[in-house]
Formats: C-alpha cells, structure tokens, sequence
C-alpha cells in the first residue's frame, strides 16, 4: 500500500504537469517544450527558499509561480514572434537555457551537486511528513489543477484558445486580440507546472538539475499525447499510464541480466500500439 | 465565349422571386469606401487605384471576372490584407487600413470563399466564437453561454443545425459547411456583410436557404456586400452592382444600367 | 489488418528476445530465511555500464559468501533507475515496501542522497558505492557511502604526473555530479606543488573539444587531464588522438567506462575500484563483461553487509547492524584498506590503470 502511495504522488505531480501542458499545448496549439524548465524553477525555488531563505512550502510556492509568471511574460513575447515548428524549437532552447543556468549558478543552486535536505509542507503546527498527508495535499492541488482546466476549457477564452490554434487570423477577425490570449496561457501554463515542481522537491528531498532536462519536456509532450491532447482526463489517464507502465514491468518476472534492457523495449512498444491503434490519444479531442 | 454567355444567362435573366423590397430610387450615403486604393502581389496590382463606395443599407452585387480583385477588396476591407496605398473610410472615419481584430467594433461580419471554419470545434462554438465576450478577464470569467442562447438557438434553425449542433465542423457536408459559415454571420448581428461566394457549389434548396437569410438581412436594413458570378441570382437580391476588371472599377450603379453597359459586357460578360 | 499485423510482428519480436531464466544466486536448499539485498542501479541508459559492473560485483560477493556456512540466504533484486532521482524514488519504495528488501545498495552521491532518507524511514540499511566526493556526508543515520577520498585521489594523480615529469596539466571536466568541483579542487593542489594548471568545465551537451585542445596545445600544454563519462568521454579522447595527444599524456578519472576498453590502451586512468586482476577476470568470464568499472566497490560493501547480518541478533535491528559496520568497517578490502571515518564515509583505495589490448594493467595505488 505505502507503494502504492509513493507512487501515486510521482502520479499526481505528473498529472499536474500534464494538465498544465495540455493547457498550452492542446487548448492553445503551442508546442512548447519548455515544460521542464518551469518545473524545475519552481522545484529550486522551493528547494533554495526552504533550505537557504528559510521560507515555508506554501510560500515557496507563491515565489516559484512569480518567478515562472514573470519569465514566462518576457520569453512568451518572443516565442510569439515564431509559430508552428519554430515555435518548438525555440522553446526548446529555453529548456536548455534554464537547464544550463541551473547546472552552472553553483553559488546559487549548488549546479550538478545538487540541493539536498528539502522539507515538507507544514500547515501550522501540522508536517505533512507522512506518504498519506503528502498525497492528499498533492491531491487537493491535482483536482484544483483540473477543476481550472475544465473552467477555462468552457469559458469563452477557452473558446477562442481553440479557435486560434487553427486558425488565428480568423479568430482576429472575430474581434480577439489573440497575442494576449496567447501569453496569458502561456504565462499561466509556466505558473502552474511550477506548482509541480515544489511538490516535486518537497517529496524527493534532493533535486539536481539532471531532473529539468529537455527531455523531461519531451517526456511531459509523450504524456499528453498519449493521454490525449486537449483533453483534462486525456492528461491524467496519460501521466498514469506514462509513471505507471515502467513500475509494473518491473513485475513482470524477467530474467535479470536482461529485464532492465526488456522493461524499455516493452515500455517503448507498448507506446507504439498505442499510437498505431489511437493516434490522436486515448482521449483527444484536438489533432496537430 | 458562348458558354460564357450561356453561364452567365446573361440574356435569359430571371426575373423570379426577389426578396419583397422596394428598390430604391437614390442611393443613400456609403457606409464604407476606399479611395484610390492599392495591392500588389508580387508586382501585380489585384486592386489598381481603386475609388468606389459601398452604400449604406444596400445588397451590392460584387462582380467581376476571376483575378479582378474582388476577393482582394473584401479581403482589404476586413483586415485580412493591407493595401499599400490609397485610404478607407469606414463611418466618416478615415483609416489607411482595417485591423481584422477591428471588424467587431466596427459591426462588420464576412464569409469566406474557400469556407473557413474552426474544423475541429463544434458547430455551436463555431457559432458563438464571434459574439461571446473579447475582453480578456471578461472572457476567462465567461462560462455560462445563456446571454447567447436564444439567438443560438435562432440561427441553428436558420440554418438546418440542429441537430448537427455538438459536431465538429470538419465532420459536415460540404452544404452544412457554408451553412454554418452564414449561421456565423448571422450571430454576429453586424451592420456590414460581406458574403464572398455564399451559393457556389450549393444545391437549389439550400441556394434557396441562403437567399431567404439575406432576404431577411436586408429587411432589417443591414448593408450586404455579395461576391457571385450567378447573374440572376445577383438581380435578384442586389440593389446595386459594382464591376471591378484587373483591379479597376469597371461600372458601378443600379443592376438593370451596369448589365447593359457596353464596357461590363465586352469585358466581363464576353460578348 | 496492416495494424495487427504490425503489433503481431512486435510481439513475436520481444517473445524471441525472451532467454532462459537463469538462477541469479544457489538456490535455498536448506530452506534458510531470506535475506533481499536490494539494488538501484543504472542498467539501462548513458551509465549503464558502471551500473552493470556494479551489479555483477554485488552478485559476486553474495555467491562468494554463499559458500561458507551462512545462517540466511541471500537474494539480490535489482532495479533500474536510469540514474534519475524520481526513478530511484519509485525504485527504491519498490524494494523495500513490495520486495521487503533488508537493505539497499545504490550508486553515485546524488542518487544516493535520495535512497538515504527513505532508507533511514524504513530503518533499512543503504550502501552507496561513489567516487571521489569532497561533501559525501552521509544523508541520513542508515546510509554508508564509500568510495577514496579526494586527498587519497589528488596523491594519486601527482604520483603519476610526477612519474611522467608532467609540469603543464590542463584540465578538461564535465559539469556533472562532483566532476567540475573536484577537477577544479585538483588543479589548485596541483598548483600548489608548482604545477602549472588550467581548468575548463563543460555541459554535458558540448560535444566539442578541438578548439579548446588546441588553443591549450598553442599555449604550451601537453597533458590533459580529463574527467568525463560517455559519449563526452569517447567523443574527447577521438579528438585529443585527432589533435597528436598520445595516449601516455592523457590522464582520465571516470572515463574507462565504455565496453570497447581497447579505447584506453595506454592511458592513466584513475578512480572506479575495480579490484585485484584475479576478480576482474572472474567478473569478465562469469559474467561476459568486458567492463569492471566500481565492481570492487559494490562486492566490497556487500560483503561487509553480509558479515552484519551474519552477525547480529536480529537482523530487522538496524542499530544492531550499523554497531556492527562501524566496528568492522575498517579492514582489508578488495578495493585496498578501507576506512570508516569520523563522517561514516568509508574511504577505500585510489586505483590508478592503463590498459595493454584491452586489458586493465595496474600502475598504482
């Protein structure tokens, strides 16, 4: 059971995330894959604020969602000068940007050594030290995460994110000043998946930056594309099945000089059926 | 140049059902004009020096041969392209272009040739996209679609969608398409329309669909900009006619005058 | 019909990957309680060539205790973490909440420093085997990391700079892990016996090396030390061979980490204990590796647990066992002396190697 719970939290971390993205990406139509560059500015800013500045976990929170608003105001404005696939590519260079600052700032995030000992959250004299306590505060922030997800989605600017993915000069025409469109979710998107990012330091208790890599973007993309893009419950089903899938092949009784090598090839096939039989995901409801 | 004139009808023009308006006799002010007005596309002028007005409160027949600019104009006058010289002027007010993010404040609404839609959204949204609120906070606040409603519900009958409402546009036949595009419109409750090829490829009972809608525009005194190469259908539901020949004015005035102009036919009808 | 026929054709081809199970230990003949040494290693991706070598040198120690008269048997599980801390979390709650494992094993100080804590909550002993690590203060009262200490290191390499009368060292490091702290640490003792050094540190996306070799070469300096894992470490060496750098001028720490050891035939390589040539060997036949990067470390930490549970009352007592490890920590290893220091770090040997056709060859320690 306690298994379990620990990884249920990795689940619900992820499905923050996930949910986060599938904001940008699904309901806006911006492939970002910066996704990881905010997720671990928000995770140092908890792991710095708590360890160094001596704040609480909450308020980390709160400065690692200023901190991701505010980049995330600046570098919006120039990713908007870009669409389509230079958009991604550009993101792109954010997340190794970030991930470079990250790994060199020593005196700041103690680079490729790490930030160690990080606490967790407390609520007046009350620690969420526990596995239980720990999942249901992430819970409590994964249901708010898709409770805003589906207001936005059936909010009037939710309409027009969808409408401007496809077709932004035609949502112009509708009378839509789509460029603030665009920055607010992206701008939310970042403030968000930082969210994920404190959760995250909190439960490890160590962050490095080998965590924020690109590939932890391209990771996140995989989630909501298989889950399904533009869809809330697409984003939870795909972090369930994307965190899930690798622990339970480590119950599948291989043989050991192989099952490390096996788990991926089964991981990575399992992947492909499920893009050959459902290639808009599982539940999408937006196609590229 | 035969079948040109047997297309056009240009001889055997219908005098059928019109939309029940007594024609004017003057013409009231523009609503809308451009005054030499410019664009190029790769050192081709599509519209050429270009002074015309549209009237206000009256169906103008947009005509002219492919490539004479009309889609350019109406392109220029919703703010999908910018003219390299010349000025518009929309209600008195001067402007060197229009701003497609504009269109709403200043009342206009159009349909597009090529039928442009929001594919992968739903009838209704497609619908509501064009009137739910365009203030941002506003608009993250908006969630309830009630203020829409009964109007929603109007054009959806309008325009046969009932039951096609919670589809998504890609999944409609080709007549619902240029349906749901008219719906669009209509929702928006503009003062200007400009329909660009509204009829083309459509059935005769869905032709028949379309020109009641405008019927109805025009009894409300709306001003109706129709882009068509069907002549009887543009005698009977225009007022006025303007004929535009390799971005130039070529005619402008009551239908029954610019059809017979010796120039319109030579030119654009071919004879 | 062409989709099924695809997913048939995938699953035929991971059936026909399926081998044999093979007997990972004896088996319990005698009916013994079990005892799970849990592992959370690298085995697939960049440093799954250490993580295997560490596997296959914990697996080493529990065959070769296994033949004396033990009161348990011992079962290694081992579990791939990718050397990602939130694979290692899930990983390592794996072992100790499903497998019920009686301790864990991992590699490197940062992935150590996340078994640590979840170790210590379930009151299960951690070993972590590592390298050179300046701040390896144990995280957490269950953890014991060993590894040789940077003093124990730095002396290495001067012996062997001095050896080849080195009097200009440049210093080439990854910005990863303690490779960058550390080389930079190096060069400024190396400075202070009168050598003349320059450092220069590197993301682990740069993957080229040429104009800053030459730029060091224009300057005068001749011998490179480097402080790499692959592909950084592979693509490097290419280009120091590219730029005229013969192998004796280069100086390596972490670097012979590729299954192709013939890539170091004649380069000082330091750090990664890999044991007596008679064990290397062992491990090379038994276990069809060519690579024994850090096995001695994992054999010598698992057979030091083995000794604690062999002799303690009650093996599920942890302060049992850790009282144990600090009265016998300090003995002779495979990886040379150990020693428990006052930190809980154990400090065993430096190893310094070249390799002739392949083959590790010892220079020193």
């Amino acid at each position: 059971m306690e298994y379990l719970i620990n990884l249920a939290i990795l689940f619900g971390i992820y499905s923050m995330l996930a949910l986060s993205l599938n904001m940008l990406i699904g309901m806006g139509g911006l492939v970002s894959l910066a996704q990881a560059a905010f997720y671990g500015i928000g995770a140092y800013a908890t792991a710095i604020g708590m360890t160094s500045l001596g704040f609480g976990f909450f308020t980390t929170i709160i400065l690692g969602i200023i901190i991701n608003a505010v980049i995330a105001f600046v570098v919006g404005k120039i990713l908007a000068r870009f669409q389509g696939d230079y958009y991604a590519i550009v993101s792109a260079g954010l997340s190794i940007i970030v991930f470079s600052i990250l790994q060199n700032w020593k005196s700041v995030t103690h680079g490729p050594l790490g930030i160690f000992g990080i606490g967790k959250p407390e609520i007046g004299s009350y620690a969420f030290y526990s596995n239980t306590a720990f999942l249901g505060l992430v819970a409590v922030f994964t249901v708010a995460l898709y409770v805003l997800y589906q207001w936005i989605n059936k909010s009037s600017f939710g309409r027009v994110l969808k409408a401007l993915r496809e077709d932004e000069k035609l949502t112009q025409s509708m009378g839509y000043k789509t460029k603030h469109y665009k920055s607010v979710i992206f701008v939310l998107s970042a403030a968000l998946s930082g969210i994920a990012g404190a959760f995250f330091a909190s439960y490890i208790a160590f962050i490095d930056p080998s965590s924020f890599q690109l590939k932890e973007g391209i990771f996140l993309f995989t989630i909501i594309i298989v889950g399904g893009l533009s869809s809330a419950l697409g984003s939870i089903v795909g972090a369930l099945i994307l965190i899930s899938l690798p622990e339970v092949l480590r119950f599948i009784g291989l043989p050991y000089e192989t099952a490390a090598q096996l788990q991926q090839m089964i991981y990575g096939a399992m992947l492909l059926l499920m893009m050959i039989f459902k290639p808009q995901g599982l539940f999408g409801k937006y196609r590229m | 140049m035969k079948k040109v004139k047997d297309i056009l009808n240009f001889n055997k023009l219908q005098s059928g059902m019109t939309c029940d308006i007594t024609p004017p006799t003057s013409y009231g002010l523009d609503i809308i004009s451009v005054k030499h007005l410019t664009k190029q596309f790769m050192g081709i002028k599509a519209i050429d020096d270009l002074t015309v007005g549209i009237p206000q409160a009256m169906t103008v027949g947009l005509i002219g041969g492919n490539g004479s600019g009309k889609t350019t104009l109406v392109n220029i006058l919703t703010g999908m392209l910018r003219p390299e010289a010349g000025e518009i002027t929309v209600r008195d007010k001067k402007r060197t272009h229009i701003k497609s993010a504009e269109l709403r404040k200043y009342r206009i609404a159009r349909t597009f040739q090529d039928g442009r839609l929001i594919e992968q959204m739903s009838v209704e949204d497609n619908l509501l996209l064009p009137v739910t609120e365009n203030d941002l906070i506003d608009s993250i606040k908006e969630v309830s679609i009630s203020d829409y409603k009964d109007r929603l519900e109007k054009v959806l009958e309008m325009t046969s969608l009932i039951p096609h409402r919670k589809k998504n546009a890609e999944e409609l036949s080709y007549g619902l398409r240029k349906l749901l595009e008219v719906g669009r419109v209509l929702m928006q409750d503009a003062d200007i329309y400009f329909f660009d090829e509204p009829f083309s490829g459509l059935f005769p009972e869905i032709v028949e669909q379309v020109c009641e809608i405008i019927c109805g525009l025009q009894r409300q005194g709306k001003t109706i900009v129709i882009i068509e190469h069907n002549m009887s259908l543009i005698r009977r539901l225009c007022d006025y006619i303007i004929v535009l020949n390799h971005g130039k004015l070529l005619a402008e005035g009551k239908p029954e005058d610019v059809l017979q102009n010796k120039a319109v036919q030579e030119s654009y009808l071919g004879m | 019909m062409k989709k099924w026929l695809l997913t048939l054709c995938m699953v035929l081809a991971l059936a026909a990957c399926k081998e044999e199970k093979k007997e990972e230990t004896q088996a319990n003949a005698d009916n013994k309680p079990v005892i799970k040494i849990g592992a959370v290693l690298p085995l697939t991706g960049d440093n799954s060539v250490v993580g295997t070598a560490v596997k296959f040198g914990a697996l080493a120690a529990i065959e070769d205790k296994a033949k004396g008269n033990l009161k348990y048997h011992y079962e290694a599980v081992f579990e791939d973490n990718q050397q990602q801390p939130a694979k290692t979390a899930t990983a390592t709650n794996k072992l100790i909440m499903m497998d019920k494992a009686n301790m864990v094993l991992s590699f490197t100080t940062g992935i150590g420093r996340v078994v640590a804590p979840l170790a210590e909550n379930a009151k299960i002993l951690h070993m972590c085997s590592t390298l050179e690590d300046e701040n390896a203060t144990p995280m957490g009262k269950t953890s014991f990391f060993q590894g040789p200490t940077l003093q124990t290191y730095r002396q290495l390499v001067f012996k062997a700079l001095q050896q080849e009368k080195v009097s200009k060292l440049a210093l080439l490091a990854a910005n990863v892990g303690v490779a960058c702290s550390g080389t930079e640490k190096l060069a400024e003792a190396l400075k202070a016996k009168g050598m003349e050094t320059k450092v220069e540190c590197f993301n682990p996306s740069d993957l080229d090396f040429r104009f800053v070799i030459q730029k060091y070469q224009a300057q005068g300096f001749n011998h490179f030390y480097i402080q790499f894992w692959p592909p950084q470490s592979n693509i490097l060496l290419r280009q120091l061979s590219e730029n005229n750098v013969t192998p004796n001028h280069i100086f390596g720490s972490g670097i012979d980490v590729d299954t192709d050891t013939s890539l170091y035939n004649g380069i000082h390589c330091f750090g990664g204990n890999s044991g007596t040539p008679e064990f290397i060997n062992r491990l090379m036949e038994e276990y069809h590796i060519n690579n024994v990067y850090m096995a001695a470390s994992a054999y010598d930490l698992i057979s030091l647990a083995i000794d604690a549970f062999e002799n303690v009352e009650d093996v599920n007592n942890i302060d049992e066992i850790l009282a144990y490890i600090k009265a016998y920590a300090t003995r002779k290893c495979l990886s040379g002396d150990c020693k428990l220091l006052n930190n809980g770090f154990i400090a065993n040997k430096a190893e310094w190697r070249t390799y002739k056709d392949g083959k590790p060859v010892f220079l020193g320690d």
